[in-house]
């Protein structure tokens, strides 16, 4: 019992930092961030661009690409894999079979000349001693997972199919060798609503089925009510607040997390006047002292200049990091 | 609609060229834009709500006549635009402006901003001295929110952040006093925390400049927010499916389109999540825009459809509520 709840995360992130060196500069993309991602759930990274969010997808999977660098922190995986320290041939096992990554774009990210079901069929031969009848029965369970007709979307070459459908077939092929953890990487920014509500029904349903844990990165705060349990907000590199998704929608604590909420024109209830979040987002290179939030929070004071905030959790299972959560 | 129209689409068709498979393939002409009426009264905000491919761009520029209609007309004032003589023309095209996408591809890279925003003014003369004009340029970047204006009139586009750029957009679009406006996605490629700002610094002018506008989205709720007291047209490869008072096409949606997109816009409401349904279509993918199906383009999509009437003829807008006009045989 106490063994299954040790290793009830699937990731145990401690105080990872991301730094891009470029010539004598240097920038944070992920500042320190620490987070437990918990087996079976799906979880929501929310952040504008340029917040570290696929900076820290990235390094879950110790991808993050040069000049970037993982120069601080652990990331532990079930309980036992230390994936900063695995070598090369390790790690080539571990991505993919272990967790698998739709990266943002992955509308083109299939060969352009080669059908569809030959990509899905030397994925799974070029990493597993099976052969090809069970490889196929594979991949065509998989495309029906997805709603997409087997025998079809196999002889289709990627230009054949909508933007949905080769999203779908993307995440299709990513779940080939059953991982445990799927990462998404703005897996509907490119497409139609009606396309994106279809495709986050696919991923709610995957999730009861296949019992897989999500990572759902996006910068559209609305659309995690469709899918996620947890929501994880960030800004400037760090993980400003973490809550379960309807405490985030209710009762948001990060001044950050309420003006984001306060900006979303929706379809709903009565047209009220929105209220813009004054400023911009930092400049990476000339990061604001203290609280990175500071110059724009309408409750900064001057410990926010001088100190910089923690996560630290206010209620159960939501952490804020804010000096001043208490009187918000 | 017989009321004061600024500016109206009448049949409004726009054909491209789209070359098939290969560099020997045939080509093939689609309409872009069909048979398409629209009309926008003075000082009257319409927003055009589609997806990507549908034609909204399309239509937005042949209104300020950056595109050539294939057949039907674009009056001004009641007047086609492509029959104005040289005068009449200029004044055409110096009150039709449009804000475009994309901020960092619409500015001119090696330029200053004062010279970005000032162009206009030069080309059309409206202003005898530099000092006329620089004070004109003052005022504008304070209009649109980059204070301290003398700072920011001497930066590149490179220099400044998409919503900065944005903004110069915007100044130098209102830098004429146009009469009409047409604000194409304008907030798509900023980030989400400065969206509202922009929305917020285009309402102010509206109300200030007494413009008309077409404001162009693929989003219901930011169509809603601009559009509330105007009008809101719904376009799906290339027809104009629905349209009507914003508040009543969002609260009643006639179209089986429309409703469908309605009902699949995500709501950052987690209780009222659960409860929503998407409609269910009886195909989820959109039809080639080169070969949609005849009679109504959305019947093999459509839950209602009907077949020998919807696959027969296209639907023509009737006025299914007073103001509110849908092309669906339903009604």
């Amino acid at each position: 019992m106490s063994q299954q709840r040790l290793f009830s995360n699937i990731y145990s992130v401690k105080n990872i930092t991301v730094e891009y060196v470029m010539r004598n500069m240097s920038v944070k993309a992920v500042n320190n961030v620490s987070i437990d991602i918990r087996n079976g759930e799906a979880l929501g990274i929310v952040g504008e661009s340029g917040s570290g969010k696929t900076t820290l997808a990235l390094s879950l999977l110790n991808l993050v690409p040069p000049p970037g660098k993982i120069t601080n922190g652990r990331i532990i995986f079930d309980g036992k894999i230390d994936v900063l320290t695995l070598r090369e041939e390790e790690l080539r096992k571990f991505r993919w079979k272990q967790v698998a990554m739709v990266f943002q774009g992955a509308l083109n990210s299939f060969n352009p000349v080669l059908r569809i079901g030959d990509q899905m069929l030397e994925t799974i031969m070029e990493h597993e001693n099976v052969d090809k009848e069970e490889a196929l029965e594979r991949i065509s369970k998989l495309l029906k997972l997805v709603r997409l007709e087997p025998n079809r979307t196999m002889k289709a070459f990627p230009h054949e199919l909508s933007g949905g459908m080769k999203q779908r077939a993307m995440i299709a092929t990513s779940l080939l060798l059953n991982p445990r953890v799927l990462i998404l990487d703005e897996p509907t920014t490119a497409l139609d609503v009606i396309s994106q509500k279809y495709i986050l029904n696919i991923l709610s349903d995957l999730k009861k089925k296949l019992e897989i844990t999500m990572i759902l990165l996006t910068h559209d705060l609305a659309i995690c009510t469709e899918l996620v349990d947890r929501v994880a907000v960030m800004y400037a590199g760090r993980i400003v607040e973490i809550a379960k998704m309807e405490d985030l929608f209710l009762k948001p604590k990060h001044p950050y997390t309420i003006g984001l909420m306060q900006a979303i024109p929706s379809v709903i209830g009565d047209v009220k006047e929105l209220k813009p979040i004054p400023g911009s987002p930092p400049d990476m290179f000339n990061m604001p002292s203290g609280c990175p939030f500071h110059p724009r929070c309408p409750y900064a004071i001057e410990r926010c200049k001088k100190e910089e905030p923690y996560l630290e959790e206010t209620s159960e299972d939501h952490l804020v990091a804010c000096h001043r959560w208490r009187e918000i | 609609m017989n009321y004061n129209a600024l500016i109206e689409a009448k049949n409004l068709t726009v054909k491209f060229k789209s070359s098939s498979f290969g560099l020997l393939g045939k080509s093939t002409l689609f309409n872009a834009v069909e048979n398409c009426n629209l009309s926008i009264g003075n000082g009257e905000v319409v927003s055009l709500v589609g997806e990507s491919g549908c034609g909204k761009t399309t239509l937005g520029k042949a209104l300020i006549g950056l595109i050539r209609p294939t057949s039907g007309k674009v009056l001004y004032g009641g007047r086609d635009i492509w029959k104005l003589n040289g005068k009449d023309y200029t004044e055409f095209r110096r009150n039709a402006q449009i804000i475009h996408q994309d901020p960092y591809a619409s500015l001119h890279p090696v330029k200053k901003v004062y010279d970005i925003v000032s162009a206009g003014m030069r080309y059309y003369k409206l202003y005898s001295s530099e000092n006329e004009i620089k004070s004109k340029v003052i005022e504008l970047l304070a209009i649109v929110g980059l204070n301290p204006p003398e700072y920011f009139m001497n930066k590149y586009p490179h220099q400044l952040s998409g919503g900065q750029r944005q903004r110069v957009a915007i100044a130098r679009a209102i830098s004429l006093n146009p009469r009409f406006i047409v604000a194409d996605e304008i907030v798509t490629m900023i980030d989400v925390s400065l969206r509202v700002g922009i929305l917020n610094l285009l309402l102010e002018l509206k109300k200030r400049l007494g413009s008309s506008f077409l404001f162009i989205t693929h989003d219901f709720g930011v169509a809603r927010y601009f559009a509330a007291e105007g009008k809101a047209a719904v376009m799906y490869l290339g027809n104009i499916v629905e349209i009507g008072p914003t508040n009543n096409l969002i609260a009643e949606p006639l179209h089986p389109y429309t409703k469908s997109l309605l009902s699949a816009v995500p709501v950052p409401d987690p209780t009222l999540a659960k409860t929503r349904k998407m409609i269910a279509l009886r195909s989820i993918d959109p039809p080639n825009p080169i070969s949609p199906p005849p009679g109504c383009k959305f019947s093999d999509r459509c839950p209602y459809f009907m077949e020998g009437k919807c696959d027969k003829k296209s639907p023509e807008l009737v006025e299914a509520r007073p103001g509110h006009f849908v092309a669906c045989y339903l009604y």
